[in-house]
């Protein structure tokens, strides 16, 4: 390898090797915190009872000894876990979707909810709520199907147009999103104020408190695969992110890469819209702090914002779920952490002369 | 002389509207080619096609024989190299990572550049003089080290011609200048063939070999410079405001008093 003398060329070749370390140390503290967030609670669970459980659910252990009651069993096992993983999936799957969203509408503003596919999903679970009363695999089913559905109208559109900039595309978005957002509004007018009106502008707020064993084995398996093709992608994204004549000319056929991009970011967000209804901001802010810690290559962002978006949200539920006078909207919890930090990214960028 | 690129009654436009008509052009290997004319003459449009950009209405483009209507984006890609006027980015990346995206023709969609890529990288920087800037972010350059680091983009590609879109547009006297010889430079050195647009026609004087000017979207005139770029050809496509003197040195184009 070429090596070039001068601090000014070595940046680079520093930046790229900085990737691992920081990968690994946010790795590490997020697998710390992963644990510890288990054993903070009103039920105190210490590590050595959630190994005891866990051995005992493999059925490697000898069974319970007597201080570890059936209560902390069923806290830690059928509550504590299912919640903390359902929240690092979820947190990963919104701040890929935004890394993505952003490279491909070339917009430090886009987010996972500019395709309109997250106001369909809640469209469809505001049906569900209200006709069928929805148990909640009836809700998930229904938020996922139209959450799809925003997907495919938009490519039905997109494909008849005889361009496809991106302007047109923000402006499809807005569309969809207006249109499911209306059905809504309609819904919520129309529903029982005190029946299904409290549930689906409950279900609306977001929330982990319903997460079970049985949202995991759905969320967890989709957003994987969403999350490994985005990844797989990810250095080409550096190519979408040019302008649109750049993109063909560098070789990229663009409305098929564009198409396949969205529609990773569409499973994801889908299938987590659906499992936990609205969470506010993650997918906005956590590509911005990947950015700003490791630099603009995709390469590096898109790993990088899933394992910070699956801690940052696993943090924020951690407090949520520990607030001593009850537990509140996540994303009262996410807005109110993450638009101040916007606030001050901006800020920052501005006097360094960028943005 | 092999023909590497050539296009046969070629008409094209934008929304049903044709900008050019009838247009037969033929590049030799190794050749530089200027692209004249006014404003909304249709040299843009012409560029477009020559690439792929844009889909003729009529009439086919072959560039190394082949019908680039049959080619695929990155086949298209790995014959012809697009220098755009600029580029403007909102996540800036490195100029090493930035110049490292004309690798993306030869790479599958899973795959990235290798550390052969980024020796490659590295090499095509070195030969254009750049390597000082690697480790910059591409948006804190000047506009003159852009235009480098965007034709170093291209080399990346390895493709037989390059096409560069008003490479001077930006560019302050010394940055042209240094710009052009650079690209005439390439054209001995490596043999690509280039077409350039450029709105001075002082450019396509002093640095191509051959000329073609375009006017209402037909060809007005083309051939070598030193037989096309006459004072009656430039008043055709110009109008009567302009005029070539000789200076001691060189032919200028200049107002006419």
């Amino acid at each position: 390898m070429i090596r070039i003398s001068g601090t000014e060329s070595s940046t680079a070749i520093n930046h790229s090797k900085r990737l691992w370390p920081i990968l690994s140390v946010t790795l590490l503290i997020f697998i710390v915190f992963f644990f510890l967030s288990l054993n903070i609670g009103k039920i105190h669970v210490t590590f050595a009872d959630m190994i005891t459980i866990f051995l005992h659910k493999m059925n490697l252990g000898q069974g319970f000894t007597a201080d570890i009651t059936a209560q902390k069993q069923i806290v830690f096992w059928n509550v504590r876990l299912p919640r903390s993983i359902l929240a690092c999936t979820v947190g990963a799957a919104l701040s890929v979707a935004g890394a993505v969203m952003q490279t491909l509408y070339r917009n430090p503003l886009a987010s996972p909810d500019i395709i309109g596919v997250t106001q369909a999903a809640n469209l469809g679970a505001g049906l569900a709520i209200f006709f069928f009363s929805g148990s909640t695999l009836v809700v998930e089913g229904f938020s996922f199907c139209f959450g799809v559905m925003a997907l495919l109208l938009t490519f039905a559109i997109v494909s008849r147009m005889p361009g496809s900039s991106v302007t047109a595309l923000v402006l499809i978005g807005v569309i969809i999103s207006a249109l499911f957002q209306a059905g809504l509004t309609l819904l919520l007018y129309m529903s029982d104020p005190y029946s299904d009106m409290l549930r689906i502008t409950y279900w609306l707020m977001g929330a982990f408190n319903a997460a079970n064993w049985k949202n995991v084995a759905t969320v967890l398996p989709l957003v994987c695969i969403g999350i490994f093709f985005l990844i797989l992608f990810s250095w080409r994204l550096n190519i979408m992110g040019q302008t649109d004549e750049e993109i063909k000319a560098l070789g990229v056929n663009l409305s098929r890469w564009r198409f396949i991009y969205i529609l990773f970011v569409a499973l994801i967000v889908s299938v987590s819209t659906a499992a936990v209804g609205n969470i506010a901001w993650v997918g906005l802010i956590i590509p911005h702090i990947a950015r700003s810690i490791i630099g603009s290559n995709q390469k590096r962002v898109v790993p990088y914002a899933a394992v910070l978006g699956a801690f940052f949200l696993l943090l924020i539920d951690t407090i949520v779920r520990n607030i001593p006078t009850g537990e509140v909207p996540i994303s009262v919890i996410t807005s109110f952490v993450a638009a101040p930090f916007l606030g001050w990214l901006i800020f920052s960028k501005q006097k360094r002369g960028e943005w | 002389m092999v023909t590497i690129i050539r296009t046969d009654s070629l008409e094209a436009g934008y929304h049903g509207t044709v900008v050019l008509t009838q247009i037969n052009m033929h590049v030799s290997k190794g050749r530089m080619l200027g692209l004249l004319g006014r404003n909304g003459c249709g040299k843009t449009t012409l560029f477009r096609c020559l690439n792929g950009l844009l889909r003729p209405m009529k009439g086919k483009v072959y560039l190394a024989d082949q019908d680039i209507s049959n080619l695929k984006p990155n086949e298209i890609a790995n014959l012809a190299a697009l220098v755009p006027q600029g580029a403007r980015t909102v996540f800036p990346l490195y100029v090493l990572d930035m110049i490292l995206l004309g690798e993306g023709c030869h790479l599958k969609a899973w795959e990235s550049p290798t550390a052969e890529s980024e020796e490659k990288a590295r090499k095509v920087a070195a030969d254009i003089g750049i390597e000082h800037l690697l480790g910059k972010q591409f948006d804190r350059l000047s506009g003159g080290e852009q235009q480098l680091v965007l034709i170093a983009r291209a080399l990346m590609q390895s493709a037989p011609i390059l096409l560069l879109d008003e490479p001077t547009s930006h560019l302050d006297f010394t940055n042209q200048h240094m710009v052009m010889n650079l690209i005439r430079n390439l054209v001995f050195t490596k043999g690509v063939t280039t077409v350039i647009t450029a709105h001075d026609p002082n450019i396509v004087l002093q640095y191509c070999s051959d000329v073609m000017m375009i006017k209402d979207g037909k060809i007005l005139s083309a051939g070598p410079v030193a037989d096309i770029l006459t004072d009656d050809n430039l008043k055709l496509l110009y109008g009567d405001g302009i005029t070539m003197e000789q200076t001691p040195s060189c032919q200028v184009v200049v107002p006419a008093k």
